[in-house]
């Protein structure tokens, strides 16, 4: 959870992964350098928070399906392409594809050291929302099929007696299912619980007619 | 007397069936000297006389005469001097018949010797024998006239009544006559006894000639009679009843005073029988036998007429002999000539009878009522009944009902149609029956035709009695009749165009007309499987359980017949093993013998089977099998003829599918000009119809541009072409649109190596040419853009080779910058980070050198060109792109330039650089006009130059100064690389590039470029 963040750097020329690789260490940015996309896509592994630096033009396999590549495979680590002259048909699939942002060799190296922390931070965001998810479906998980019953009822926006009405028992019965959905969700609020049941994909019910 | 005798004689012995052997001597004697004179015949007719043969006769004769004058003496004298009978008479007659007058001298000289023997007086005598010569002269003249047809047989009355009228008779009363005349004149016999004299002369001659004359004529051949045992002995029991009753007659019964009548009439019923067993021969023998008996008895005095006086009893019985005698001649000459009748009667009624049994055709007589009352053998063969079962009974009993009610109309209006002799000769001839033809049933009830010609038949009276009927059997020539005329609709049909199946329906139909009994049938294969072509009689599920029959079905003997193409004759179908599948159906049918014969093609292909049907087992005769031959191979005709016309009208058919589908005109012209055919595409591509085309074959030509009917050339169009010909022109349309058309003409020859037809094919080509247009317009565009595109390949490649180094330079300075202002200790790391930055830029400076090294060493494309051409194929590039921006370009080329080494798609690319940097300039200052100006020209002995100009507002001289740095541009949209490059190229090539403004009044900018002449062409 706490892992430091790595900038990939992918391209072909030499000369150009050193540079660049040099120019973000200088900005205490940790990097990892690979000469082609095979190898980044052999060494990458997901869980590794970060983002990746990526040379539009490159021999076997070019950047763009690269981006292709990982988005097919469900990666969603940000990427920032580096082009010797990019041309707007090309930049607008790639941004369309969920490129970060789009640099033209030469760059400033303020540029693209703002982008490289921009992209870090959009990652870091993006993994801390996948984990509080999937807590809130363990604790759906936990719930018995009376209690999601109930709970789908609730965020239906229905009242205790509705419910008791619905499932024919005793109002007394959806208060005792109410407050222990609610303690095992760890929701204090009727809106938090709401929001839980988004997450867990509870749609909300059609109120019948 | 002789010698007038003489050819009277020979007449009589020429017109007499006996002569005798002198008399042919003499006859043919006399028949050489007919033309000689009369003395020179009496000459003749004297040697005759005395000739050898003539004295054996003569002295025959005499004795015979004498003898028979003692004979005649021996009966008794009769009144003075005259006997009673003299047979010497007949012996005379005879003697003149049988050897001719000549022997006269015989009588005188038998008298003489009558005269010495018997003491008569020999002067009487000689009278007597002058009067016994005339009248047996006379009685000879009588019998020999040449009317008078008289025969020695003695067969017939009228020879019986002639000897008897003219010779005993008349003959004898006028030499008796004349004698008796000369004996009372000569004082011998006193005048008034002459009478008496005279009539017992007469009848004793008359007697003689009657009695004696006769048998000796008739038994003259008596070599000739053939008398079996039978016979002789009823003679000689006959003459001794004949003897026996004349004796008794005359010497017994005359001693008893019985009545006349009765006694002679006792000799009648002899004479009768003699005359009717033995004819002549017995007549004169009992004629003879009665007349001696008689004589006899008289003589002495007995018999019936012994109680009269000598004389009268004489003359009584003489009479009665005369008589007698006569009567049994003539009832003698009666019955053979009734017998000779019989015969002729018999015989010809016997060649009747051969001649209607063996005639070919058949007879029938009927009587009024139509009743057979004969039929032949013949008739009876032709319908086949016996003679018993139409005999007695009407014809129309065994005649077709359907022709029964013709005969009855026949026969009721002929038969009283009695023949007027006095109405005109039309008219008659309009009731004559003619002949007429008749179907008709025959008893085994097979069918046949008659030819009927009747006769009728009338009495004396003129009424009709009946008729006489011929039948001829025409069933064979009907038969070939029906065959050939058959054979004729058949063909007739086939030529008409009819179809198959009912010409050989027409074919079967006809061959059952003339097979009585039978059905026939058609088999035609049709891919392998035998169809029924025609079956007109057969029963129909017949005819469906054949169709379709396996080629080669064992079971089936058509099928056989047609899978060995050899004749299938299966005489009974209930026996046959083919027939085992089939033998239900066969008795169905009522089919019980199927004769099959292949229907063979002329090239030996089995088209099928002709197949004949019978109800009845039955073998084939031989006329049969020809017959079936004959039909198999019309048939075949048939089959043949219709095959190739369907196989030449589904190729016609294709022909047309194909000529009428195509898009493109097919056409055909005859020698003279005259379209024969056109396909309908004329009518899209001309615009014009058919119809228009063939009332006017001209328009066709007169279509034709009038630039390319004289290209084409007026061979073409005025004539028809005699060799393949390929042309292409343009066609104007009524509505004025044009069209390319591409003509190709195949003259048609016949064996004779004429051209008699031209046919072609008109291709609409205008798509075509526009398309070819297009393309090559395309594919100049796409030389131009590959050109251009690589270009800006290159650019773009330099480009991203310099980006990275600079990029790279860029970051490490960056780097190395970032850590000296972070204040960092590791000046080792920025040191690195220049140090890199270095080598990078030096990177960036090899990248741009090796562009230079790679135009100018890149001479792998280089060859030898002429420069005017690059010049005017880079023009004609960039025109269209010119006129656009409605600029025009100007050449001004030297000919005769030499060429240089180069390569082509660099050089072009220069000059296109230059022409499109001149044709922006003038857009740039909007020069008016916008006119480029390209000339080439030799610059001195070793290279060549070329320039283009422009009449833009020329250039400054700052701007001259950097128009070849890379990069460096006037225009807004360019990248500033085009004369860099083309600098380069030109360099490449050792050759140099520049500019230069015009000084005025001229205007605008000139670049020159000059190259090297290739040392091939200084060598």
């Amino acid at each position: 959870m706490n892992q430091q963040p790595t900038v990939f750097l992918v391209d072909d020329d030499p000369a150009m992964l050193d540079s660049v690789s040099l120019l973000l260490e200088s900005a205490d940015l940790p990097t990892e350098c690979y000469s082609s996309a095979r190898k980044f896509l052999e060494a990458y592994r997901p869980h590794r928070p970060g983002c990746l630096v990526l040379d539009v033009r490159m021999p076997e396999m070019s950047g763009l399906e690269l981006q292709e590549t990982l988005a097919a495979r469900g990666f969603n680590i940000p990427i920032i392409f580096i082009t010797g002259h990019g041309d707007v048909p090309m930049s607008v699939k790639a941004m369309k594809a969920g490129a970060v942002d789009f640099l033209e060799k030469p760059f400033d190296d303020e540029t693209l050291v703002f982008c490289v922390q921009e992209a870090l931070a959009k990652d870091a965001r993006a993994r801390r929302i996948e984990a509080q998810n999937s807590f809130v479906a363990m604790r759906f998980a936990r719930l018995t099929d009376r209690e999601q019953e109930v709970m789908s009822l609730v965020v239906a926006g229905h009242s205790n007696k509705e419910i008791a009405l619905k499932l024919r028992c005793s109002h007394r019965t959806v208060e005792v299912h109410r407050s222990r959905l609610m303690a095992k969700m760890e929701a204090h609020t009727l809106p938090e619980l709401v929001s839980m049941a988004a997450i867990c994909g509870l749609d909300t019910p059609q109120t019948e007619p | 007397m002789i010698s007038t005798n003489q050819p009277r004689d020979d007449d009589s012995g020429r017109r007499s069936s006996e002569r005798n052997a002198a008399v042919d001597v003499n006859h043919s004697d006399v028949a050489r000297g007919d033309r000689s004179s009369i003395l020179h015949r009496m000459l003749r007719a004297l040697g005759g006389v005395l000739s050898l043969r003539y004295a054996q006769h003569l002295l025959l004769f005499t004795v015979s005469y004498w003898f028979t004058g003692e004979l005649g003496l021996l009966v008794g004298s009769g009144y003075e001097d005259i006997l009673p009978l003299w047979p010497s008479a007949g012996l005379t007659l005879f003697a003149f018949l049988v050897a001719g007058p000549r022997v006269w001298p015989g009588v005188l000289l038998g008298s003489q010797l009558l005269v010495h023997t018997e003491n008569v007086p020999w002067v009487s005598m000689l009278i007597v024998a002058g009067g016994h010569v005339v009248e047996a002269m006379l009685g000879y003249a009588a019998l020999h006239r040449s009317r008078a047809d008289f025969k020695y047989g003695m067969q017939r009355i009228k020879d019986v009544l002639m000897l008897t009228g003219c010779a005993a008779v008349g003959a004898t009363l006028i030499g008796s006559m004349l004698g008796t005349f000369a004996l009372a004149a000569s004082g011998l016999v006193p005048w008034n006894h002459a009478e008496t004299v005279w009539f017992t002369w007469w009848l004793s001659d008359a007697v003689g000639i009657i009695v004696v004359t006769p048998l000796l004529l008739v038994w003259r051949h008596w070599r000739r009679v053939r008398l079996d045992l039978r016979k002789v002995s009823e003679l000689i029991a006959l003459l001794g009843v004949v003897g026996v009753t004349a004796w008794t007659n005359f010497y017994l019964i005359a001693g008893y005073d019985l009545h006349l009548p009765l006694v002679l009439y006792l000799m009648l019923p002899f004479a009768i029988w003699a005359a009717a067993r033995f004819h002549q021969y017995g007549a004169t023998l009992v004629a003879m036998l009665v007349c001696v008996v008689m004589l006899w008895g008289t003589q002495h005095g007995y018999g019936a007429f012994a109680p009269y006086s000598d004389l009268n009893r004489l003359l009584l019985s003489i009479f009665y002999i005369a008589v007698t005698a006569f009567t049994a001649l003539s009832v003698a000459a009666l019955f053979v000539e009734r017998l000779h009748t019989e015969k002729a009667l018999f015989a010809s009624r016997e060649q009747f009878r051969t001649l209607v049994s063996t005639m070919n055709q058949g007879l029938v007589v009927q009587n009024k009522d139509g009743v057979v009352t004969y039929a032949n053998d013949r008739f009876c063969e032709i319908v086949g009944y016996e003679r018993e079962e139409i005999v007695g009974k009407p014809v129309t009993a065994h005649i077709d009902e359907i022709n029964q009610a013709l005969w009855l109309e026949l026969v009721s209006a002929r038969r009283f149609d009695k023949p007027d002799p006095y109405e005109p000769e039309a008219k008659r001839n309009a009731h004559r029956v003619r002949p007429y033809e008749l179907e008709v049933k025959r008893k085994d009830g097979r069918k046949i035709y008659l030819q009927v010609s009747p006769h009728l038949i009338f009495d004396e009276t003129g009424e009709p009695v009946g008729s006489f009927v011929v039948y001829t059997d025409i069933t064979r020539r009907r038969r070939i009749e029906t065959t050939l005329n058959g054979r004729r609709e058949v063909l007739e049909r086939l030529a008409m165009g009819a179809p198959l199946n009912e010409v050989l329906t027409i074919l079967a139909q006809t061959a059952e007309e003339t097979r009585a009994d039978t059905c026939c049938a058609v088999m035609v294969m049709q891919a392998g499987k035998l169809k029924v072509g025609a079956a007109p009689s057969l029963p129909e599920y017949y005819v469906d359980a054949l169709q379709g029959i396996e080629f080669g079905d064992s079971d089936a003997s058509c099928a056989v017949a047609a899978c060995t193409g050899a004749r299938m004759i299966v005489e009974d179908v209930l026996t046959h093993p083919y027939w085992y599948a089939y033998r239900r159906l066969a008795q169905r049918a009522g089919v019980r013998a199927c004769w099959s014969e292949p229907i063979v093609s002329s090239h030996g292909e089995i088209l099928g089977a002709f197949v004949m049907y019978h109800r009845e087992p039955r073998r084939p005769e031989q006329s049969d099998l020809q017959f079936m031959a004959a039909t198999a191979s019309l048939a075949a005709v048939a089959i043949e003829q219709r095959r190739k016309e369907q196989a030449l009208k589904q190729s016609e058919a294709r022909f047309r599918q194909l000529a009428e589908h195509i898009r493109d005109v097919f056409w055909m012209i005859d020698a003279d000009g005259t379209p024969c055919y056109v396909s309908p595409a004329y009518e899209r591509v001309w615009g014009r119809s058919l119809q228009s085309l063939y009332n006017n074959p001209r328009s066709w030509i007169e279509a034709i541009h009038l630039d390319d009917r004289k290209l084409i050339g007026p061979g073409y169009l005025n004539e028809v072409p005699t060799e393949d010909t390929e042309q292409e022109y343009r066609i104007i349309q009524p509505d004025g649109s044009i069209r390319w058309i591409r003509d190709r003409a195949f003259a048609i020859r016949d064996e004779a190596g004429e051209v008699y037809r031209v046919a072609g094919i008109a291709e609409d080509v205008t798509e075509h040419k526009r398309a070819e247009r297009l393309a090559r317009k395309h594919r100049d565009e796409l030389a131009h853009m590959a050109r251009l595109s690589s270009v800006g390949e290159m650019a773009s490649s330099l480009a991203h080779e310099l980006n990275q180094p600079l990029g790279a330079v860029a970051n490490y300075c960056s780097a190395a910058l970032r850590l000296l202002r972070s204040g960092t200790d590791d000046i080792e790391k920025v040191r690195r980070a220049l140090e890199k930055a270095t080598v990078q830029a030096q990177r960036a400076g090899e990248i741009i050198h090796h562009i230079r090294d790679f135009l100018r060493k890149d001479t792998r494309r280089r060859a030898y060109i002429g420069l005017n051409d690059i010049v005017r194929e880079a023009v004609r590039l960039t025109e269209p792109e010119i006129h656009q921006k409605r600029g025009s370009i100007r050449l001004d080329l030297c000919e005769g330039l030499p060429r240089v080494m180069g390569d082509r798609i660099q050089l072009e690319q220069v000059i296109l650089n230059l022409l499109r940097n001149g044709m922006e300039a003038m857009v740039h200052c909007n020069a008016v006009p916008r006119q480029l100006i390209v000339y080439s020209r030799f610059r001195d002995e070793r290279t060549v130059q070329v320039s283009v100009r422009d009449n833009g507002i020329g250039l400054d001289q700052e701007s001259l100064s950097h128009i070849f740095d890379p990069f460096y541009t006037t225009k807004s949209e360019g990248m500033g690389m085009g004369l860099p490059i083309s600098r380069s190229i030109i360099e490449a090539h050792a050759g140099h590039l520049w500019a230069e403004t015009l000084s005025p009044p001229a205007r605008g900018t000139v670049f020159h470029f000059t190259l090297p002449i290739s040392q091939e062409r200084a060598a």
